[in-house]
Formats: C-alpha cells, structure tokens, sequence
C-alpha cells in the first residue's frame, strides 16, 4: 500500500463521500470505509476514527437513517441510507465543492 | 428531565456505536483471513486499522451532546444581549418580578406557619376558642331595639 503523507480532508468532504457511497445503496460502517477506498483508487484511505464521528453528524442532521440489519456475512450491522434530505444535500453540495475544488485549482495552476 | 433523558440516550448510543465498531473489526478480520491471513493476525491487523476504538466512540457519542449544550449556551448568550439591549424593559421586568416572588414567598410562607406546620408550643391539641353564644338574642339584626319606651300611634 503507498503511504500518502497523512492530511486532513476538507471539513464536510468525507460526509460527501458517505453520502455518495449511500446513494447507490444502503451500507454499513465497514463497507462504507473499503468502497470509499476503492473507489479513491486507493489513493483515499478512511479513517475509521473519523468516519464514526461523521456518520452521527448525518445522522443527527437527519441526512442519513440508521437500521440494524443483518450484512451478507451474517453479522448484525447498522446499514446507513440515505434520506430525501440527504440526497438534495448531496446534489447542492456536489456543485459547491467542485466550484471549490476548481477555484483552487486555477489558484495553483496561474502562473 | 433533560438531564436524565440524555444520559438513558448517551448509554444506548454508546452502546450501539460499540456493537457497531466491533462488528466492523469483526467483518475486517474476516475479509483477512478470507485473503489467507493467519486467524490472529488478521485480528491483530483488523484492530490496528481501525486505531482507537474509545476515541472514536466518544467523539461519536460527542457529536450529539455537544450540540445541546452548545445550543443551550447560545440560547443564554442571546437572551443576556437583548436584556442588556432593553434596560427599560429589563428593570420592569425585574422589577415585576422580584414583587411577585417577593409576595408569594411572604403568602406562602404565613399559609406554611399558620396551617401547613404543627403549632409552635406545647399540647396544641388542648388549644381551645373560647366564645359566648347568647340565647334568644335577636339573630337579624345587630342593633339594639328602638321600640322600648314609645308605642307608635
């Protein structure tokens, strides 16, 4: 595995990525870490630490709904899903931070 | 009230969050072995990806208590700046206020040493009124008959 230097993603970008993990389909905490992963292409790996935390916040704000369920290894599991709020929160989102995302990068591509 | 719902609330989320995070250390080891790991390395490994289980539960069970208390706070500080921002309607209130406590504290507090509290000395229960009960007195009226001396023609 590549040991990218360590740094803190933007506030709200893991969220985001939670959120669009759920969008497809309902997952449970340690399915959400390795299909993030995955989908970074590795180049993200999510700290579990971090990604606890941030699933109580969506779900405090009501973006995401939590239910025990049973995962397909047969273990007990809170599935995550996300809500109506949760998706119109994650289409407005997606536009702002890719405004974000290309503001910075014309920052750092003028010469 | 407040108080003791959220700590039945903190103890059953707390709760939950721990199940939750055992599960995913559980489901880890599992893909390990899966791959060919060794039973107990892939435990050792599943458990060191994951860091720091207590930490990671707590800032989980903080998220929904800080919020409270944040907001109960705001709430305090706004109310403080528009008292302070109407020293008119402050005072009066105040005012109001300490009157209307003032008064029923003295009510209540007759109302408890009068009747709420055993008398203060020995034996009440000895305690007598003492009154006169006057037979054949004229029960209507209050003033003395004005008909003693004269007959009416």
């Amino acid at each position: 595995m590549p040991a990218p230097a360590k740094r803190d993603l933007f506030p709200g970008v893991l969220e985001l990525m939670v959120l669009r993990s759920l969008e497809l389909e309902p997952l449970h905490g340690y399915a959400l870490a390795t299909r993030i992963q995955q989908r970074s292409r590795d180049l993200l790996q999510v700290e579990e630490g971090s990604l606890y935390p941030a699933l109580q916040r969506l779900l405090k704000t009501g973006l995401v709904n939590a239910e025990w369920t049973t995962s397909q290894t047969n273990r007990r599991v809170r599935t995550y899903s996300l809500t109506t709020k949760g998706r119109k929160h994650l289409v407005r989102e997606t536009v702002a931070f890719g405004q974000m995302v290309e503001g910075i990068q014309f920052v750092l591509d003028s010469e | 009230m407040h108080w003791f719902r959220n700590r039945v609330f903190r103890k059953h989320a707390n709760d939950d969050l721990a199940e939750e995070i055992e599960q995913h250390i559980a489901e880890r080891t599992g893909s390990l072995i899966a791959q060919g790991r060794d039973p107990e390395e892939a435990a050792r490994e599943a458990r060191r990806a994951f860091g720091n289980r207590t930490l990671a539960r707590e800032r989980s069970v903080e998220v929904w208590q800080w919020r409270w208390l944040e907001n109960l706070w705001a709430d305090l500080r706004f109310a403080l700046r528009q008292l302070v921002r109407t020293p008119g309607f402050t005072s009066a209130a105040l005012l109001i206020m300490s009157f209307g406590i003032g008064g029923s504290t003295a009510i209540f507090s007759a109302v408890d040493s009068v009747l709420l509290r055993p008398y203060a000395f020995h034996d009440p229960d000895q305690l007598v009124v003492w009154r006169e009960v006057i037979q054949d007195a004229n029960q209507q009226s209050l003033s003395v008959p004005d008909n003693s001396g004269t007959t009416p023609i």
